[in-house]
């Protein structure tokens, strides 16, 4: 009895560590706008923007950045509607402007110049206008099943959303397979390419979207999940 | 403009079938569909055409996507409820293999055909951006309404939809 209560101690004061280690930071955007971001922070020069998509931020991510900060990828996490007291929703991340966001990518590069930038869902737009919107700064763009359509019909099509210039811009679209929009998301790699960027195309098989998070996820969902830090360490180094 | 005209307007809006079905079917205007030729799970080549005369409903779905399962029984308590009228569900499975089908079908029995759309050709021909996404068919081969997302399709407006199609001549 005594073994389990020392255990469940140190297991929690290991959990209480690892979160202490993230700390809360401002920045004040080209819009007058005063955010906070969390910050996971780590030795060295990789460091990794996190924009959280339209369903927010949760448990699963913050242990990814945790365990990122850990591998000497520091980890500044961006829940961009909450900060700006917006509802989680696709249209709160795209009513973000491109000179806010190109202030937080400046802010960024001032701090290393290994950049990578991590998008899940719907804040690939607010993203993309911001690294469109700052072609000094080179990043590397992840996109996790990137959504930027403009206009979806059945029967009738869809057209994206226009980013402007991503010349030079190096963009990894992770896609999971169990998807409905794995028939088209050729059709969005050909948008981004269309705009410049050099797009890779990464097929995450037997995965649905969220897979991270999801309460359905399956037992193969719950393990790539908890790999999830490791994937993305992968990913920034462009590879699998 | 008065407030008189305002609600007038709105009420119209509110009631013109044209704009908006209710339970979010979208009317659409007798829509001449895609071409539709799949393989059942038997192998057997299956043409949206074959069904002319009757009304359809064609479910894009996926085995992994959680609402199509949850409205999958709901269908086959509609193929049965329509029993004896000229009504066909067709189940279009977007771009899996047919072993994860199989398993699926294993457990949740359907009376219906199940095509397979493993490279999903016709699901992109269909312009099918979500699962589920629903069509509705009348007896001319006509496309008359669509539905993206989940509904109990025993019940309610689906019902009354696909009764008031079975009632045109």
């Amino acid at each position: 009895m005594k073994k389990l209560a020392a255990l469940i101690f140190l297991t929690m004061f290991m959990v209480f560590a690892a979160v202490s280690r993230a700390d809360e930071q401002e920045l004040t955007l080209a819009s007058g706008n005063v955010i906070t971001y969390s910050r996971f922070p780590a030795p060295g020069s990789n460091l990794l923007l996190w924009f959280s998509s339209e369903r927010g931020f949760g448990k699963a991510e913050r242990q990814a950045a945790i365990e990122l900060s850990s591998k000497h990828v520091e980890v500044w996490i961006f829940d961009l509607a909450s900060a700006l007291f917006l509802p989680q929703t696709p249209s709160s991340l795209d009513s973000i402007k491109a000179e806010d966001m190109k202030s937080i990518l400046f802010h960024a590069a001032e701090r290393s110049g290994n950049l990578c930038v991590y998008a899940p869902g719907r804040a690939a737009v607010p993203v993309l206008r911001g690294v469109s919107a700052s072609p000094e700064i080179r990043a590397r763009v992840l996109l996790m099943h990137p959504n930027f359509y403009s206009r979806v019909d059945a029967l009738e099509g869809a057209d994206y959303l226009d980013f402007g210039n991503l010349n030079a811009v190096d963009v990894l679209v992770l896609q999971p397979r169990r998807s409905a929009a794995t028939p088209w998301v050729e059709n969005q790699v050909e948008a981004l390419r269309r705009a410049g960027a050099n797009t890779a195309l990464m097929m995450l098989e037997r995965l649905r979207e969220g897979f991270w998070v999801r309460e359905d996820a399956t037992d193969y969902e719950i393990s790539e999940g908890k790999k999830l830090s490791e994937r993305i360490l992968n990913w920034m180094k462009g590879g699998e | 403009m008065n407030p008189v005209k305002l609600v007038i307007l709105f009420v119209l809006v509110l009631s013109s079938p044209q704009l908006v079905a209710a339970g979010g079917f979208r009317k659409l205007d007798s829509v001449l569909p895609p071409s539709l030729v799949l393989p059942d799970m038997s192998g057997a080549s299956t043409k949206l055409d074959d069904y002319k005369g009757k009304v359809v409903l064609v479910n894009f779905w996926a085995t992994w996507c959680p609402p199509c399962r949850r409205e999958m029984p709901s269908m086959q308590r509609l193929q049965e409820k329509m029993a004896g009228q000229p009504f066909v569900v067709l189940g279009v499975d977007s771009a899996e293999p047919r072993e994860d089908v199989m398993a699926f079908l294993e457990v949740v029995r359907v009376g219906f055909p199940i095509l397979l759309d493993i490279d999903s050709t016709v699901t992109k021909r269909w312009k099918v951006y979500a699962l589920p996404t629903s069509f509705i068919v009348d007896r001319t081969g006509r496309i008359r309404y669509s539905l993206s997302g989940p509904t109990e399709w025993d019940e309610g407006e689906a019902v009354q939809l696909i009764e008031s199609l079975l009632r045109e001549r």
